[in-house]
């Protein structure tokens, strides 16, 4: 069968599977069929987007974790279309212009509890899919299908919220596929994808829980299989150091602001290594999920069928029977496996720093680089008390990082609005704007690691624990930095990237991304306004940076895109009309994604 | 492609404009760069730090293997499971390869990891030279010091991120400068072009950020161009021109001037570095062979070996750069071996002595030039590890050994006290982590001072080192 036959074969596979209801997108009026133009059909209003996921078989969507009520009192927001725009790309990987009418037309009460509601499709059915299209004597899976389901879930799925969640969680609790031993795992990644955009909407201590018990983390941070102290051998401290120096409470005691608490001027530790130490023999007896204990499946020679999904288990023969002291508890000599671990979770959880400590990284993620303690502090605030009581709400959170009046306060206004779009987002916000299509129905978006050849990043791939980027990242010896301000996705960028990145957004606007670019954007609407630039790039600034373009700006693009001529309409010069239109389109796409002013989002 | 005849007043001018108005420059010693002036034209000299990320077992990378050490050593690391990270014995198959220091140290013997041979082939031929147990310390401190908390000590101990920046800068994370571009700030007054003294084949690091120099990255696809920033852009010349106005203009948002500063260095450097930098392969700099993963037997690309020949290309094309003093920066990852520690390591080992090994031969005949004792590669880690295992790896640390390599290393040596093998000795603080006897400070102060650095500018390069007795562990010939 031929490589072409095949993904064909596949990708009927995919579609039998996982076509459903989804319907959304743009509602398309008229498009301009041409053969010169990369544009592919437009999608019509009829529900059935066969390239959306959704339900196909059961089991391959869940639930969400239910609804919890927001403190009463507080009006819902409502939103221009700008605003809506703008808003949508700090809690979606990017608007579209059905999805900012709907919001302009909503608030945000009606659009929380319609994104905190809707069913999530797992990212492990969609590699069980291929796993059996491999069975069946198709082609072999390997690390590249979790970006397949990323990018497919990512551009296509209704669920945003949550799609742009988990991809934030999975920057600051990280796994990498970098990892050797990580990177088979295929649908073990995937399913700890599934398991932070589950645990994103419920209680951050069940976040917690979920992180420290997936396999996968069990492999990346070396805790799976860790066995309790010998004379040979102390237990492994990888997870213990890093669960609490990246994933709850960090170095150094916070305020609730998020701002450093002193003594004697000095910042003051929130562990040692004895704590570390303590803490490594919790975590030990660890070992892959199954119906029983034995010696073989600890070690991993008997192994169930889903061990690479299912929370690990707790083997008492392999856990510390010695004393364990951390952070101020003490257990004393033999006890049982989860009930250290659930002291263990509980007190990190309770710890005064986990509330700042995530709000800040949250922020970040989602908003700006910089929020403001008074920022930091009313969300960490929501983590410590949801308004109805409630610890860790991650609806409570979400809601106060996205609609703080800081985040909604107009941008540019202080030093302190505003991130560097990271690559990964930049090309997600064009495809969802211009509804980039694969038309074989698989987002074959694979090499994307190299600055030069891809953008340098590539989902659930960093270099290490430590993400792509630092949160308390600056560029040495610069403005920011005496200006006491960071910037983590500065880390990412150099002479290589920012070269990188122009010359792939360059290609990819003109013909799609992907294996053999099969991803195609559809510019019909804008092909429409080629004849009005001014309307043209109204559309466009709205789309890509919420109707904020600067005057100069826009000026410097309207200019060049004027520049290009279209002649008038002959018998014969259909195709010379048709390439001057989309050359048009094409450069004030480029131009606006690579200005300064739509880099940082504000 | 000019070279500009040596200017002081030009490189004073070249330097500030590049700093804009937000650098304060330190005072410049004039008697300092006077004596920088007097190099000779052909003289140049370049530093690799080669950082193997994640924290290197320092143990099973140069072992001691007399009988004393070796027992303890086995008795502490040898589980007796398949995974058990101890080394096979001098002799064994797959055991470590001996080594013999030209300075003795009473009733030591020496060995190398197994995958080091051709390390200890360039240990035996005098170009590599082992620094025992080097790590970040503020002022020098016993044991006793360190439990006390009687002395300061570095912040941050046992943190990668934390460690990584103190190794590269003196400070944890958020230091605004590093001691590779502090070197380039001194030592690089006869350098054309500012840009070219601190490079990076890997990716963005503190180390190589002065108070003046800035850290410039290449890749190993070499200065590629920004396509469409001349001629035309999806076939409009005013679009290249309005590319070209649009991605050089920020506006006060000081992340934007950032960003646009890296498109300016990325726009200005390209067409010099691109003309200077040899090719890879054929009528450049050969490409690297392939490198054998011992776990599997499979060939394969070695990255670091790769990251090196970039150096070598951009060595190689000095001249045009009108570079005379030059700072790199290559990087190996995942030394962090918590667990499976005896295949990863073993094949980063295999990795990094492959690449030392073949930047060594590429030095000997650069362009028909032996650069080999111009140019000294050192290692650099966040910490090493602990002596006790966890089973199958180990855990963070502290104190290392270290390689410096080249023609101008005074090799086939150790230098310090190679430390007690096992735990509960002088230096253990816990776990058998090291407390470190060679400070960061004196291992970068040994190589500064080689590179030109003169003894009265090295306070502004390594501010502690004043509080150490010694500043120049002698591992390194004169010129």
């Amino acid at each position: 069968m031929t490589d072409s036959t095949l993904r064909r074969l596949l990708a009927a596979i995919l579609f039998s599977l996982l076509s459903a209801c989804g319907g959304g997108g743009d509602s398309k009026t008229g498009s301009s069929q041409n053969p010169d133009i990369s544009i592919v059909p437009p999608a019509t209003a009829i529900p059935g987007d066969p390239l959306a996921p959704g339900t196909a078989a059961p089991g391959d969507t869940i639930a969400p974790p239910p609804l919890t009520t927001p403190p009463a009192g507080q009006a819902a927001t409502t939103f221009t279309r700008q605003e809506a725009s703008r808003f949508l790309g700090r809690a979606t990987f990017g608007p579209n212009m059905a999805a900012i009418d709907a919001l302009a037309a909503s608030d945000s009460d009606a659009w929380f509890k319609a994104q905190f509601s809707k069913p999530q499709t797992l990212h492990r059915k969609y590699i069980d899919a291929m796993l059996a299209a491999q069975a069946a004597g198709g082609q072999k899976v390997g690390f590249t299908g979790m970006y397949e389901t990323f990018w497919q879930q990512g551009i296509r799925g209704e669920d945003q919220l949550r799609q742009r969640m988990a991809f934030a969680l999975s920057e600051i609790f990280v796994i990498s596929m970098q990892n050797e031993s990580v990177r088979p795992q295929v649908r073990g990644v995937a399913s700890y994808y599934d398991m932070l955009g589950q645990r994103a909407f419920g209680n951050f201590r069940d976040l917690l829980e979920g992180v420290a018990l997936h396999p996968m983390m069990g492999l990346y941070l070396s805790h799976l299989r860790n066995q309790k102290e010998s004379a040979t051998r102390t237990p492994d401290e990888n997870f213990a150091r890093e669960v609490m120096q990246l994933f709850t409470i960090g170095l150094y005691q916070l305020n609730a602001d998020g701002s450093l608490k002193l003594s004697g001027g000095k910042p003051i530790e929130t562990y040692t290594r004895d704590d570390v130490a303590g803490l490594a023999r919790v975590f030990t007896g660890w070992s892959w999920a199954g119906p029983d204990q034995s010696a073989a499946r600890f070690y991993g020679s008997t192994a169930d069928p889903d061990r690479d999904w299912k929370p690990m288990q707790n083997y008492a023969a392999f856990h510390s029977s010695g004393d364990k002291r951390f952070l101020g508890q003490s257990i004393s000599g033999a006890s049982s496996g989860q009930a250290d671990l659930k002291l263990a979770l509980d007190t990190l959880f309770n710890h005064p720093n986990a509330g700042p400590f995530f709000a800040r990284q949250l922020i970040q993620r989602l908003v700006s680089s910089n929020p403001s303690p008074a920022y930091v502090g009313r969300v960490a605030a929501a983590f410590a008390n949801n308004g109805s009581g409630v610890r860790g709400d991650m609806q409570a959170v979400i809601r106060a990082v996205l609609l703080d009046p800081e985040a909604l306060a107009p941008g540019g206004t202080t030093l302190r609005t505003g991130k560097l779009r990271e690559p990964l987002l930049r090309l997600a916000g064009w495809m969802r704007a211009f509804d980039a299509r694969p038309a074989s129905g698989r987002y074959s978006i694979y090499y994307l690691d190299d600055p030069l050849s891809g953008l340098g990043q590539s989902p659930l791939n960093p270099a290490s624990v430590f993400s792509f980027f630092r949160p308390a990242y600056t560029p040495p010896n610069s403005a920011l930095a005496s200006a006491g301000l960071v910037a983590p996705e500065l880390q990412n960028t150099s002479e290589p990237s920012v070269t990188g990145y122009l010359n792939f957004m360059q290609e990819a606007i003109n013909s799609g991304v992907g294996e053999a670019r099969e991803i195609k954007p559809d510019y019909t609407h804008e092909l429409a306004l080629a004849a009005d630039t001014g309307a043209l790039l109204d559309r466009i600034d709205l789309l890509l940076m919420h109707g904020s373009m600067p005057a100069r700006l826009r000026g410097q693009i309207l200019t060049a895109v004027n520049g290009i001529s279209i002649p008038a309409a002959t018998a014969s010069n259909a195709a010379q009309v048709a390439t001057a239109q989309a050359n048009r389109v094409k450069l004030a796409i480029f131009l606006t994604m690579a200005s300064p002013a739509y880099l940082v989002q504000k | 492609m000019q070279n500009f005849p040596f200017s002081r007043r030009r490189f004073l001018g070249s330097i500030l404009s590049l700093a804009g108005t937000t650098a304060a420059p330190f005072a410049m010693n004039l008697a300092a760069m006077g004596n920088a002036a007097a190099q000779s034209a052909g003289d140049y000299k370049a530093m690799v730090c080669l950082f193997m990320a994640g924290g290197n077992d320092a143990f099973n990378t140069v072992l001691a293997t007399d009988p004393t050490s070796w027992n303890e050593y086995t008795r502490l690391r040898n589980t007796g499971a398949a995974d058990s990270i101890h080394l096979p014995g001098v002799g064994e198959t797959g055991g470590v390869l001996p080594i013999v220091p030209a300075t003795a140290q009473t009733g030591r013997a020496f060995a190398l990891h197994p995958q080091l041979a051709p390390l200890k082939d360039l240990f035996d031929n005098g170009r590599a030279a082992v620094v025992a147990n080097v790590g970040t310390l503020i002022q020098p401190a016993t044991l006793a010091q360190y439990k006390a908390g009687s002395v300061a000590l570095p912040p941050k101990l046992f943190s990668h991120n934390d460690q990584q920046s103190t190794w590269q800068s003196g400070s944890p994370e958020g230091a605004s400068t590093g001691w590779g571009g502090r070197i380039g700030d001194v030592a690089g007054a006869g350098n054309t072009n500012a840009m070219f003294t601190a490079i990076s084949a890997a990716g963005n690091t503190i180390f190589l950020s002065g108070r003046q120099v800035r850290q410039f990255q290449v890749s190993q696809s070499g200065a590629v161009p920004i396509r469409g920033l001349s001629g035309s852009l999806y076939g409009s010349t005013g679009g290249a021109g309005a590319l070209q106005a649009i991605i050089n203009d920020a506006g006060s948002d000081l992340i934007e001037q950032e960003h646009v500063a890296v498109v300016q260095r990325a726009i200005s450097s390209q067409s010099i570095l691109s003309g200077a930098m040899l090719a890879a392969g054929a009528g450049g700099v050969p490409n690297p062979p392939p490198y054998v993963n011992p776990n599997t037997g499979a060939s394969g690309v070695n990255p670091l070996a790769v990251q090196l020949q970039t150096v070598a290309r951009i060595i190689g094309g000095r001249g045009p750069l009108g570079a005379k003093r030059q700072v790199f920066y290559v990087t190996l990852g995942s030394f962090d071996t918590h667990d499976r520690q005896k295949e990863l390591h073993g094949d980063l080992m295999a990795r990094l002595a492959h690449a030392l090994a073949y930047f060594d031969t590429v030095l000997a005949a650069l362009q028909g030039t032996d650069l080999r004792r111009q140019v000294t590669t050192f290692t650099a880690s966040d910490f090493g590890r602990t002596f006790s295992s966890n089973g199958d790896g180990t855990d963070h640390g502290w104190g290392a050994h270290h390689f410096v390599v080249g023609g101008a290393v005074k090799g086939r040596d150790i230098y310090g006290a190679f430390p007690t093998t096992g735990l509960g000795h002088e230096l253990d603080v816990g776990s058998g982590a090291l407390l470190p006897t060679t400070s960061v400070d004196q291992y970068g102060a040994t190589l500064a001072k080689w590179f030109g650095v003169a003894d009265s500018q090295l306070a502004e390069v390594f501010p502690n080192i004043g509080n150490f007795s010694r500043r120049d562990l002698g591992f390194m010939t004169a010129t």
